[in-house]
């Protein structure tokens, strides 16, 4: 009798699977071609030392870019584990503090400098560690990347912020001056996903599946993003419970 | 990628403009005449066909040469390759298999005076 369903669900889920492979691989034809023009490039200058020694900052944040989505990718495919893996009291704080360190010479690249900003005291939230770090590091690059493409503009800003939501939740997102992101392009680009170029069209090329990846790792561990404001800024949140257990400690 | 494709082009003695917003690249052109207008179909906030159409509205602008710089294969252009014909497209390349090369040539070939 259960058979029918649990067909269904990994019909489902191997549907999935494949629109985001699909929009995965359209992403991470972009890091390539960078790659591959700045050997372009490179030749046409005769390989210049001063060519060379900029060119290779250029490949190495390119080839760090795929890899972060490949890696993100990786943790998507065992999300239906998830449930699985252990949950444990994590401090919202040092997760982002974590993700903005890591992504600072990324960010610097793009002329985009990272605060971290958590508002009062926020008791530490019950999240897979290793989860919500790749999401927030995939959603973080995806959208310094999106920012610097959307507007030409001489520096950017990007506060990696959260704070107390309703019902014990922590809310903790990418907040940006990016147009275009909400929930319904959120949830347009969810069903569009596999089938469109651009699943958010307000994102240039290369910047939705971040995006996506991060939505379905947060969507294994608690809940999908969700738009959200952060001192008058915009940008993607996660909700993640408040650790019950320490509450007391 | 943009820095790159400047880069070849400027050392080949062309004056590069490059823009990231459709609206900036219609104002810029509108400011400052250009010769040829590359672009992509992929564009943030608008595809590159309705950028395409915006600009073909102006008369000043239908002649423009215009060569198609894109992610997307040709093959799966689809519908939109239709409206190309009104567009008057002069050359359409897919970025993974043009070489900066082959895409600087196709320009100065649609510079060339055999080709006004």
């Amino acid at each position: 009798m259960n058979r029918k369903p649990n067909r269904h669900l990994a019909a489902t889920q191997l549907a999935e699977q494949k629109a985001l492979l699909i929009a995965l691989s359209d992403d991470l034809t972009l890091p390539l071609l960078q790659i591959k023009t700045s050997l372009e490039f490179l030749e046409n200058q005769k390989y210049s030392k001063e060519a060379v020694a900029q060119q290779s900052r250029v490949m190495a944040m390119s080839a760090d870019t795929g890899l972060q989505l490949a890696e993100a990718y990786r943790l998507v495919l065992h999300s239906d584990k998830l449930h699985d893996l252990p949950l444990e009291p994590v401090s919202i704080g040092a997760v982002l503090e974590e993700v903005a360190h890591e992504l600072s010479k990324y960010a610097h690249e793009y002329a985009t400098e990272l605060h971290v900003d958590v508002q009062g005291k926020l008791t530490p939230v019950l999240a897979h560690q290793p989860s919500l770090m790749a999401a927030l590091q995939c959603l973080s690059a995806s959208l310094i990347r999106a920012q610097a493409a959307q507007t030409q503009q001489k520096d950017y800003h990007i506060i990696l912020g959260a704070h107390r939501s309703g019902n014990n939740l922590v809310a903790a997102g990418v907040f940006t001056n990016i147009h275009g992101l909400s929930d319904r392009t959120l949830r347009a680009a969810r069903s569009l996903v596999g089938h469109a170029r651009q699943p958010l069209p307000a994102l240039p090329a290369g910047a939705a599946s971040g995006v996506l990846i991060a939505d379905m790792l947060c969507s294994a561990m608690w809940q999908p993003l969700r738009a959200a404001a952060h001192k008058n800024m915009s940008g993607l949140a996660v909700g993640v419970p408040a650790s019950k257990q320490l509450r007391f400690v | 990628m943009a820095a790159n494709i400047t880069g070849v082009f400027e050392a080949n003695g062309h004056i590069i403009d490059w823009q990231v917003d459709p609206q900036e690249a219609i104002i810029s052109v509108d400011v400052q005449p250009v010769d040829l207008i590359i672009s992509e179909l992929i564009l943030a906030g608008r595809s590159g066909v309705e950028f395409l159409y915006e600009l073909r509205s102006y008369p000043d602008w239908q002649k423009l040469p215009v060569i198609i710089y894109t992610n997307v294969p040709a093959r799966e252009v689809g519908v939109s390759a239709q409206s190309f014909g009104e567009l008057k497209i002069d050359a359409y390349h897919y970025k993974c298999s043009t070489p900066l090369i082959d895409l600087l040539k196709s320009v100065e070939s649609c510079l060339s005076p055999a080709a006004a």
